[in-house]
């Protein structure tokens, strides 16, 4: 079978120049120092340039000035090794654009006396080289993608003799299994083999699951990498099937060794924590179970001698008062006032440590009608002026808080009364925190602010017992009520001016835990 | 105390001050005559079952109140009252808890276990002494057993 070519040859024609005439392709002959001879009339409707002014070197100027160095030489070197050659250069269009084209040339069959000569065609290439280009544009950018992301990027390809190999991996790979890499991407299985044991079985089970409903593969295991010991890899894929029964993992893997190791600490430190509270709350209970044992014998052990010595003053008055002397009976007296005092403060004491146990159930609370209730409780024959501003609601434990408002109130009754025009003032006032504070103001006895420390401990008091009387336990439990419902209390005075106590109470949303 | 009548009261009480002191109230109050004390739970229950020291007592009648001392030696004024309740003899004996406590927990369960009445022993000598008055009073006089209760 003869080619075209050799076929004309042999009937002693020359006919080539005819065809090239008639290609798409732009055609051309040249001598061996590039030279043009001949043009085919497509050179003059692709340049707009009429063809005898492009043989000789003219048609160098319809090369792109970019290509023109690369292709002087490659024509040099095709020239002297007189091979084929095939270059892609930019030809300038009649409207000045220029395109790619990609050239092939041949030197001719040497004809007896004539000089060396080459033809060749020049193809349009345009569009097939700018989406190569485009091509190899994207894919150098994923590349660069890939080979920055901390993430091992990687194709892993899986075949049904078993084996397996990784066709493309991302730079991060290399950190990830370190000196075994090679190793790795000579052989895929490789990779299965540094897996650790125990991991190894849900492995292998995950990805054939996979691979069976082709879902995306997550897996979390760890592998024993030469120089680097036990590390924990994570592994995202998608994979695809290929031919032969063939399937191909996508995807990345990161190392979360760190991660690990965190959320071990983390479960550490949880369990510590938990252990701690544990102890912390068994140490609490044991103090709250201390505490009741204690409170049950002071309610029981104490007040029965303090009854006693009550009981038989009084016995010895009514039995032998006659014959005790004028002083005798005053003792007797002191001695019942002081067991009666002793008595009323372990019931204080105690008053204090049940309110401080007591369930704490708050709610919605009506601050008003509070003071209003607990003021008619206490008023008695009170002839102090009292002005109550209106109150906003409170929430909090109702019981408690009644016993907040009880003692506020009593204490500014009781020390406003040696004063002929004693005046007490209930209102509330916004915090700089725009917390509700509520105040009881007096313009009683007052107190030294020097003291203002003393005001909130229990037994603590600031006013002799002969002027008032009392046991020193109701500021201490208003503030542990106050401090039970996330509020604070303080109060300020002067001597012979008046005191003002004032309280908040925690937010609503606080207790909603 | 006179031995074949059955006593008005069985006062249970081991603080010899409480005694002493409780006795010259309910003395005063000239309601109750016949006064019967024990010192401990154990005794309590022994005179109560006619058991022990007390096995020669007739079981009935039984008293016609019972003051209950929670804090006791032996056994305690709840085992006591526990006991009282459980038993066909006694379970109608009104019992009123007469103590220093005034520990709810206390209250709750000496109500849970069917007590009659609580009273608090007030330091005072003359609160102490209208509280005795009052419970006498009130259950020896005022009360109406039950049918076939403790008469």
């Amino acid at each position: 079978m003869l080619k075209p070519s050799e076929f004309v040859l042999r009937r002693g024609l020359d006919p080539a120049f005819a065809l090239f005439d008639e290609l798409l392709q732009l055609s051309w002959t040249c001598d061996s120092r590039g030279a043009l001879s001949s043009l085919s009339p497509r050179w003059e409707a692709y340049t707009g340039k009429p063809c005898d002014q492009l043989v000789g070197h003219a048609w160098l100027e319809v090369i792109h000035p970019e290509d023109l160095e690369r292709v002087l030489e490659a024509w040099k070197q095709a020239a002297k090794r007189r091979e084929p050659f095939t270059w892609d250069y930019r030809l300038r269009r009649h409207d000045g654009a220029y395109r790619w084209f990609v050239a092939r040339g041949l030197v001719m069959p040497p004809v007896e006396g004539q000089p060396e000569a080459w033809f060749g065609f020049s193809t349009e290439s345009h569009e097939m080289f700018e989406a190569r280009q485009v091509l190899e544009r994207e894919q150098e950018r994923l590349v660069r993608i890939a080979d920055v992301s901390p993430y091992a990027f990687y194709s892993f390809e899986l075949r049904p003799d078993g084996s397996a190999s990784f066709p493309y991996v991302s730079k991060a790979f290399r950190a990830l299994y370190g000196e075994a890499t090679d190793e790795v991407l000579r052989d895929g299985m490789h990779a299965v083999r540094l897996v650790h044991p125990d991991d190894l079985p849900g492995m292998v089970a995950s990805m054939q699951r996979s691979q069976a409903d082709l879902s995306v593969w997550h897996y979390e295991w760890r592998a024993r990498v030469p120089g680097r010991g036990e590390v924990w890899l994570e592994g995202h894929s998608v994979p695809v099937p290929e031919a032969d029964r063939r399937v191909t993992f996508h995807g990345v893997m990161v190392d979360i060794t760190e991660r690990k190791m965190r959320e071990a600490q983390i479960e550490q430190l949880n369990d510590q924590l938990e252990g701690k509270v544990k102890n912390r709350t068994a140490a609490l209970e044991a103090a709250n179970r201390e505490l009741e044992g204690f409170t049950y014998s002071v309610s029981h052990d104490l007040r029965a001698p303090l009854r006693a010595i009550n009981g038989f003053a009084q016995a010895l008055v009514e039995d032998y008062g006659p014959q005790l002397p004028e002083g005798a009976h005053r003792y007797l007296d002191t001695v019942q006032q002081g067991a009666r005092r002793m008595g009323r403060l372990i019931d204080d004491l105690l008053s204090f440590g049940r309110l401080s146990r007591q369930p704490f159930n708050p709610r919605r609370i009506d601050t008003g009608a509070l003071v209003a209730e607990c003021l008619r409780e206490l008023r008695g024959d009170s002839t102090a002026r009292i002005v109550v501003h209106p109150l906003p609601a409170s929430f909090g434990d109702a019981s408690l808080l009644r016993h907040v408002w009880l003692q506020l109130l009593s204490n500014a009754l009781k020390f406003s009364k040696p004063k002929s025009d004693a005046a007490i003032e209930v209102g509330a006032a916004e915090t700089p925190e725009g917390d509700d504070a509520f105040f009881v103001r007096d313009n009683g006895v007052g107190f030294n602010m020097q003291y203002v420390g003393k005001l909130f401990g229990v037994f603590q008091r600031l006013h002799r017992s002969d002027d008032f009387e009392g046991t020193g336990v109701g500021l201490a439990i208003v503030e542990r009520m106050v401090h039970r419902h996330g509020g604070r209390v303080w109060g300020i005075g002067e001597v012979g001016v008046g005191a003002t106590f004032s309280f908040t109470l925690g937010s609503e949303a606080a207790h909603a835990d | 105390m006179r031995s074949g009548l059955a006593p008005d009261i069985l006062l249970v009480e081991d603080d010899p001050s409480d005694l002493e002191l409780t006795l010259r109230a309910l003395k005063k109050t000239t309601i109750a005559n016949r006064i019967e004390v024990v010192r401990d739970g154990a005794e309590a229950l022994e005179f109560l079952f006619a058991e022990g020291a007390y096995a020669s007592r007739a079981l009935e009648p039984m008293p016609r109140l019972v003051l209950l001392d929670l804090k006791l030696p032996k056994v305690d004024g709840l085992e006591v009252l526990k006991r009282i309740r459980q038993d066909p003899r006694t379970k109608h004996v009104p019992v009123v808890a007469l103590t220093s406590s005034q520990e709810r927990v206390d209250v709750m369960k000496t109500y849970a276990l069917g007590i009659n009445s609580y009273v608090v022993k007030p330091v005072g000598f003359d609160a102490f002494m209208v509280a005795v008055r009052e419970l006498g009073m009130y259950w020896l006089l005022l009360n109406q057993a039950p049918e076939g209760g403790t008469r």
